[in-house]
């Protein structure tokens, strides 16, 4: 009895130990991402001049956090100044410093500092870039998670309810939404060519769900059995279907050849690729909590289906999804720096793993270019494995 | 069992695959459409870039030339068998005006409403362009065409117009006052009544769509942009190539993951067997991008190995050697190996869990006869069920590496025709992939219901795994 | 019940694959050394075709170059233009009676001893032939039919069919470079059956004849065949000295030289450069990645290896072993790289704000550490090669104390402190804030990521557009831009500056992106285009020139060379003409 309690207790803790192991790296990884115009820059921290102190470092962090960091002008300091630990700017072109190997001093500047890891082809130190990407990899993974989550999700659950329930009439609070969407589409591409939400194009569909409704209540009026017979389930699962007959990287190809390099389609993109796959899992989650006894109780209960959803399914599903989100960050952010890596992603001037890694395709010499930030991807990589573990075993 | 029974069985898989079947063609018909529409959507414009007529425009004769360009690409048609409009626009849009002004007469007529004054407008536009000398057009032509709407009409009629009015002589004064007229009878005019109805105008079989889908069945699959060659033969080559990377990769893959999967399933949980395990964990999750361009810089890149000569490129080998393939292939298998033999351990240990499977053992069946009588086979479904998915997957994932290693494949190709703007052939690759990945679908699901009676989809619902 | 077919076992299949695949790869692979008497030349990408009124890519034009001859072309070192197929330079009339009053006529004699290989001889009427085939409305030889709209007649002396006319219908400084830019297509090999025989070059030129000639099912499908041809070695014959003799996609093609050429009957006298031609075979390798075709040149399997990267041509060049081996030259291409800057727009309309930007775009820097050196500064418009280039205007410096004087001579100064600089017009505040148009591709990128960095430190934003071609030449085309990363290409002789500096170009009808131009520009040019003695053409360049440059009308950057090393078992020197070189000439040691 005592040697199991003693094992118990150190079991629970190692646990704890483990625990606050990961929320340490986590916040430390999050800290460099988003502080990073601290950690490295070529803008002093501190400077104490006669008049006072400044801080032109902690200027650049709101710029940063939008995702629109250049480098600043700099201007001669006067007075005693304080540099970050990696004293370059990664977005910093410097042409007399391109492609230096790791560990290089720098050479006519007054401040001392080594490119510990090299520089591209521009002369970007490569240190301060990986840190850099880091915050660009993670806002890609968050974003295109969260994006195809807010969708793919509801969608799943959707075509898993309505192939064991019709949407009956108490339902129709998301049909509206379902049909007003659908409509703008019909009436925005097919009548109004491209122009997307004009003001004609929103009436029109307005007035289209309208009288699309009025008959449907008509009908519906007369017993409470009737319903709307839309097969949701088979629509979806077409839709699914439809976005993965086509390999994600082809849909990213065409669909970044409409669009244009830019962070924001890229995560657009990306998510939508990912998009069968989640509905596909949060469908299959929600038809096995289906089978839960409780969930008929609560349906034979009377509970509004949009509360079942929120209250019961999503909690039900969570362990399941945050190891699929997990993956999602991860598939993102290889496919955003395979992509950059092939000039197809992120803009050139975004310094990214992918981008750093691509300037070795043109200077294959430059080893350094091709292994840091891929070390960097790899570790991110097994990080999020190693958390997704994690929280499974708990 | 009786005739009876068995003639039903027959009747009723007959209906089973037939499902599939239907599936597969609507699916099929669906990615033709959602294509095609991608297709029309992309940009420049298939007329310039097939004439090589260089910028619109510069020559006298350029809008005759486009036109007739345009009829030989049978781009006069409407795009599909129906279109969807409102009532102000004519049935006949697609027709009306040369692709590169349609933008800008739609935009005009959203805020007009009225096609017959804009038909007049156009017209009296035609006529002033026909009636100016070349040096007093030159002053005007360049705002007029950018007119986009009716404010910038309005502006224009109120500044440029009146300015350049002033420099002309007599004879050109009268030509300006009368379109000036025109101007203002169509910012006068009305939109049509119920300019807003929706039609349906059917157009028939003489469509894009219809060209565009024959053309890919039954003819050379359209022309390229970029070198006129037939889409069709340009695939040819690339796709033999590719099958040959991906598909021996994937098959030496699986001869290499067979044993290491059992390997696992026999050995005493160790270190040892923990560490296979989180070696092929890690292995799986290397970016292939990123070995691959490990494997150049270090291997063949003149500062560390310099190996070049040993690698040739795939060009340099000729390509009915293999030792052009031998690089690619050390990058991608071992994420496959590493991949398919988790797999298959991960449905070993399943298999070894199930009751029978510990009865078995509890009996005294060894662990390795087990494995060969009973557990590898019955495994040996779902992983074929991965094989015919993994096909197609494998063929897009050989775009890096044929990228990469400069291998003419299919997947260098459809990177070459985004990157030079060649959309017939990357649409037809696009069908193409789709078609092999639904056909993946389609035999796996079929091989694993005729394999697997408990895996059919249950005909109740109507719901298959993937399609 | 029913039984798992057991005897299907997956595992057989797997079993058969592997033994098929082991019989696959013990095949012998067939490796093919180079012989000695072929000429091996590296080519980075494929032809699309090999037909000059039909292809588009630079790689088909070089190879096209040795299979059809024109009238007059180029030569390749001198760069001055000689006849080629014509005996001589044509003589000029300036035609003043009737219906072709005010055209310019050009009388070519094509050379006696021009035949076909089947030894029918080359006569006025192949030419006849090529441009009516190039007027036909299924093919799409856009930039024929662009050029042919200066030519309303083509006539045939009946008595001697190797002499014709040709009209044009302005006199034109280019005039004689259009006039023999055709090359020649054999008509008994294309059109055995005579289809176009009957069909004048006027009716093709008619729009209502050409209705009626569209009905007819054999005409349209005598162009649509042409219109897919040059893609197989066997029809593609022309009146050059070699002949496609195989073409594998993706791998090679190889040209022979043929044997009975008519080109080696003409007397020494007559004979210029375009009638030597050494290597019995050339073999085009098509080698899209650099370091496989790096390797490939030091293994001997190609000769010629052309677009080596700055670094690996200094090595070739340092190394003893590769110093031994290769003989490594550079050519000048003509082709440069500019900023454009769109003179209307408020803010750039201001000569400082544009001298300012020159000041901060580091050329020098960029030639050094970009292109590794090997390119060349260039001041305005033409391509510094050229005899007429203004040798005189210095190469604005990298200074940015330099440009902000200007900014500050200007008016310019940052009032807001926002970091750009502004200026009261009109009474609104005009900040200089641009936009870069760029296409996405990594030099242009590269460039502008430098230039705005530099702008930025006089006060000057550059947001950076990077979008794929096609929207690029429509933002072009509408000139919806502030700045315009830009290259162009030029030929040798004269340049024709109507279309990009001429104001009346800055309508839709022409290329002046950047709206420069005012009346003694235009009267500049407007002479320069009828001008026919040199030294007043030169003058005229010149005067040009320094008018471009004293407005800023763009920032001139860089003129690339091309770097080529070649295998010393082959004696053979380098060409400005793209792609640097002119295989036809090398011979073997």
């Amino acid at each position: 009895m005592i040697a199991k309690n003693q094992n118990s207790d150190k079991d629970h803790n190692g646990k704890k130990s483990r625990r606050f192991g990961l929320w340490a790296v986590i916040v430390f990884v999050s800290l460099l991402a988003l502080f990073r115009p601290l950690i490295a820059n070529d803008q002093a921290l501190i400077v104490i001049t006669d008049s006072g102190y400044e801080f032109p470092a902690f200027r650049e962090l709101p710029s940063h956090w939008m995702l629109r960091s250049e480098p600043p002008v700099t201007i001669p300091i006067e007075g005693k100044a304080y540099f970050p630990l990696i004293a370059f700017h990664p977005q910093r072109i410097d042409l007399d410093q391109r492609l230096l190997p790791p560990g290089a001093q720098i050479k006519a500047q007054a401040k001392s500092g080594r490119h510990w890891l090299g520089t591209d082809q521009l002369g970007r130190d490569v240190l301060a870039g990986i840190i850099h990407g880091l915050y660009i990899a993670i806002i890609i993974g968050l974003g295109t998670m969260l994006l195809a989550f807010a969708i793919g999700i509801p969608l799943g659950w959707l075509a898993s309810w309505t192939k064991r329930h019709s949407l009956s009439i108490a339902n129709w609070k998301l049909v509206p939404f379902l049909l007003w969407l659908f409509s703008i589409l019909v009436f925005n591409n097919l009548v109004l060519g491209n122009s997307l939400f004009t003001a004609i194009g929103l009436v029109n569909s307005l007035v289209f769900c309208i009288s699309f409704f009025l008959l449907f209540r008509n009908k519906s009026g007369k017993g409470k059995s009737s319903s709307i017979q839309i097969p949701f389930d088979r629509l979806i699962f077409q839709f699914a279907a439809i976005i993965d007959s086509i390999p994600g990287l082809l849909w990213v190809l065409i669909l970044g050849a409409l669009f244009g390099p830019s962070l924001s389609g890229l995560i657009l993109i990306i998510a939508w690729v990912r998009l069968p796959e989640i509905i596909r899992l949060s469908q299959l989650e929600a038809d096995r909590i289906q089978t839960l006894p409780w969930s008929e109780a609560a349906i034979v209960a009377g509970i509004p289906t949009t509360r079942i959803w929120w209250k019961h399914w999503w909690p039900a599903q969570w362990p399941v999804m945050q190891t699929i989100f997990l993956f999602g960050v991860i598939s993102g952010v290889v496919l955003e720096s395979t992509l950059s890596f092939l000039g197809l992603g992120l803009p050139y001037g975004q310094v990214s793993w992918g981008t750093l890694i691509n300037g070795a395709r043109t200077d294959i010499s430059a080893w350094w270019l091709v292994l840091f930030p891929g070390i960097m991807l790899l570790l991110f990589i097994q990080g999020l494995r190693a958390l997704s573990r994690y929280l499974a075993a708990n | 069992m009786n005739s009876n029974t068995n003639q039903n069985s027959i009747w009723r898989s007959f209906v089973r695959y037939g499902r599939y079947l239907a599936q597969f063609v609507f699916s099929l018909f669906l990615l033709a459409i959602l294509s095609f529409f991608l297709l029309n959507q992309m940009p420049g414009d298939p007329v310039l870039q097939w004439s090589g007529l260089g910028e619109p425009n510069q020559t006298k004769q350029f809008d005759r030339r486009y036109s007739d360009a345009t009829k030989t690409l049978h781009l006069n048609l409407p795009e599909f068998y129906f279109s969807i409009h409102a009532k102000c626009f004519p049935d006949t849009f697609y027709k009306t005006n040369e692709l590169y002004q349609q933008d800008q007469v739609r935009s005009l007529l959203w805020e007009v409403k009225n096609w017959p004054a804009l038909t007049a407008f156009l017209n009296a536009e035609k006529k002033l362009r026909n009636g100016l000398s070349e040096e007093s057009l030159t002053q005007i032509s360049k705002p007029l065409s950018n007119i986009k709407s009716i404010a910038e009409l309005r502006k224009f009629q109120t500044g440029q117009l009146r300015e350049f009015q002033s420099g002309v002589g007599a004879r050109e004064d009268t030509i300006v006052k009368t379109f000036d007229a025109d101007i203002r009878s169509i910012l006068n005019s009305s939109p049509v009544a119920g300019w807003w109805i929706p039609v349906l105008c059917w157009h028939g079989q003489s469509n894009q769509f219809h060209n565009w889908g024959k053309e890919l069945l039954t003819g050379n699959g359209g022309v390229s942009w970029v070198d006129g060659r037939a889409v069709w033969s340009k695939i040819d080559n690339a796709f033999w190539i590719t099958l040959r990377l991906s598909l021996t990769a994937l098959l030496l893959s699986f001869l290499i993951a067979i044993p290491i999967a059992l390997f696992l399933s026999l050995q005493k949980r160790n270190w040892l067997h923990r560490l296979i395990l989180l070696s092929l964990d890690f292995v799986f999750t290397i970016p292939l991008f990123w070995l691959a361009s490990l494997t150049i810089v270090f291997v063949l890149g003149p500062v560390y190995f310099n190996l070049a000569d040993y690698f040739p490129s795939f060009e340099m080998a000729g390509s009915a050697s293999w030792t052009g393939l031998i690089l690619p292939w050390i990058c991608i298998m071992p994420g496959l190996i590493a991949y398919l033999s988790r797999f298959l351990f991960k449905l070993l240990e399943e298999e070894i869990h199930k009751p029978y499977a510990q009865q078995a053992i509890a009996k005294g069946l060894s662990r390795r006869k087990w494995l060969s009588r009973h557990g590898l086979r019955n495994a040996a479904i779902p992983y074929i069920y991965t094989l015919t998915m993994a096909i197609p997957a494998a063929i897009a994932g050989s775009l890096v590496l044929e990228i990469l290693f400069s291998i003419p494949g299919m997947g260098r190709l459809t990177f070459m025709s985004v990157i030079s703007r060649d959309w017939p052939v990357l649409f037809a690759l696009v069908m193409l992939n789709g078609l092999l990945t639904l056909t993946g679908y389609l035999v796996g699901n079929i091989v694993v219901s005729y394999l697997d009676p408990r895996l059919r989809i249950p005909e109740s619902t109507n719901q298959g795994q993937g399609l | 019940m029913r039984s798992i077919p057991g005897h299907i076992s997956p595992w057989l299949v797997l079993a058969v694959f592997a033994i098929g695949l082991c019989f696959a790869s013990s095949c012998k692979k067939s490796a093919e050394k180079a012989s000695d008497t072929t000429l091996n030349i590296r080519i980075a990408a494929e032809p699309d075709r090999i037909n000059p009124m039909l292809s588009k890519s630079p790689v088909a034009s070089q190879i096209e170059q040795l299979i059809y001859y024109k009238l007059l072309d180029f030569d390749r070192v001198t760069l001055e233009l000689i006849p080629m197929l014509a005996k001589r330079m044509p003589t000029v009339t300036l035609i003043d009676t009737g219906i072709y009053r005010g055209f310019t006529a050009y009388d070519f004699e094509i050379r006696v001893e021009a035949n076909w290989d089947n030894g029918s001889p080359i006569t006025g009427n192949d030419l006849l032939f090529s441009i009516k085939l190039a007027m036909h409305p299924e093919v799409p030889a856009g930039s024929w039919k662009n050029f042919l709209e200066y030519i309303p007649q083509v006539e045939v002396d009946q008595n001697n069919q190797k002499k014709l006319r040709i009209y044009l219908n302005k006199s034109y400084l280019l005039a004689d470079v259009i006039a023999g830019n055709f090359e020649i297509y054999p008509e008994y090999l294309l059109d055995p059956k005579g289809i176009l025989k009957g069909i004048s070059y006027q009716d093709l030129n008619d729009a209502a004849k050409l209705k009626k000639l569209s009905a007819d099912s054999s005409f349209i499908q005598f162009g649509q065949e042409f219109a897919k041809s040059g893609t197989e070695a066997s029809t593609m014959l022309g009146s050059g000295p070699y002949k496609l003799d195989n073409w594998t996609p993706g791998k090679e093609l190889i040209l022979s030289r043929k044997s009975d050429w008519w080109g080696d009957k003409i007397s020494e006298k007559e004979k210029n450069s375009f009638f030597t031609a050494n290597p019995s075979r050339i073999k085009y390798v098509l080698i899209a990645d650099e370091l496989a075709a790096l390797t490939a040149l030091r293994n001997k399997q190609i000769d010629l290896c052309n677009d080596i990267e700055a670094k690996e041509f200094q090595a070739l060049q340092t190394s003893a072993e590769d110093k031994n081996t290769f003989n490594c030259f550079t050519a000048k291409l003509m082709q440069f790289f500019f900023v454009g800057i769109h003179m209307q727009k408020p803010g750039l309309n201001d000569l400082h704000v544009r001298k300012a930007l020159a000041y901060a775009m580091p050329v020098d820097k960029i030639i050094q550490q970009l292109f590794g050196g090997y390119a060349e500064r260039i001041v305005g418009p033409i391509h510094p090669s050229k005899h007429y280039y203004n040798k005189a205007l210095k190469p604005i410096p990298f200074d940015l104390g330099l440009a902000k004087k200007e900014l500050n001579d200007g008016g310019w100064a940052d009032t807001d402190g926002n970091g750009i600089a502004d200026k009261q017009i009109d009474g609104k505040k005009v900040e200089l804030s641009f936009n870069l148009l760029t296409t996405n591709k990594k030099l242009g990128q590269e460039l502008a990521l430098i230039f705005k960095q530099e702008a930025k430190n006089i006060g000057i934003e550059i947001n950076i557009e990077a979008i794929e071609a096609q929207s690029f030449q429509k933002r072009l085309r509408a000139r919806d831009f502030d700045l315009v990363n830009f290259a162009i290409k030029q030929y040798p002789g004269y340049v024709d500056l109507e279309p990009s500096w001429h104001s009346k170009s800055i309508g839709e009808k022409g290329n002046n992106i950047s709206g420069f131009g005012d009346a003694s520009s235009d009267a500049i040019i407007d002479s320069l285009n009828l001008a026919t003695d040199t030294k007043e053409i030169y003058r005229l360049y010149r005067e040009i020139q320094e008018k471009i440059y004293a407005d800023q009308a763009a920032i001139f950057l860089c003129s690339p060379l091309e770097r080529i090393a070649l295998n010393k078992k082959w004696r053979g020197e380098g060409s400005d003409r793209a792609p640097g070189y002119f295989e036809q000439l090398f011979t073997e040691r």
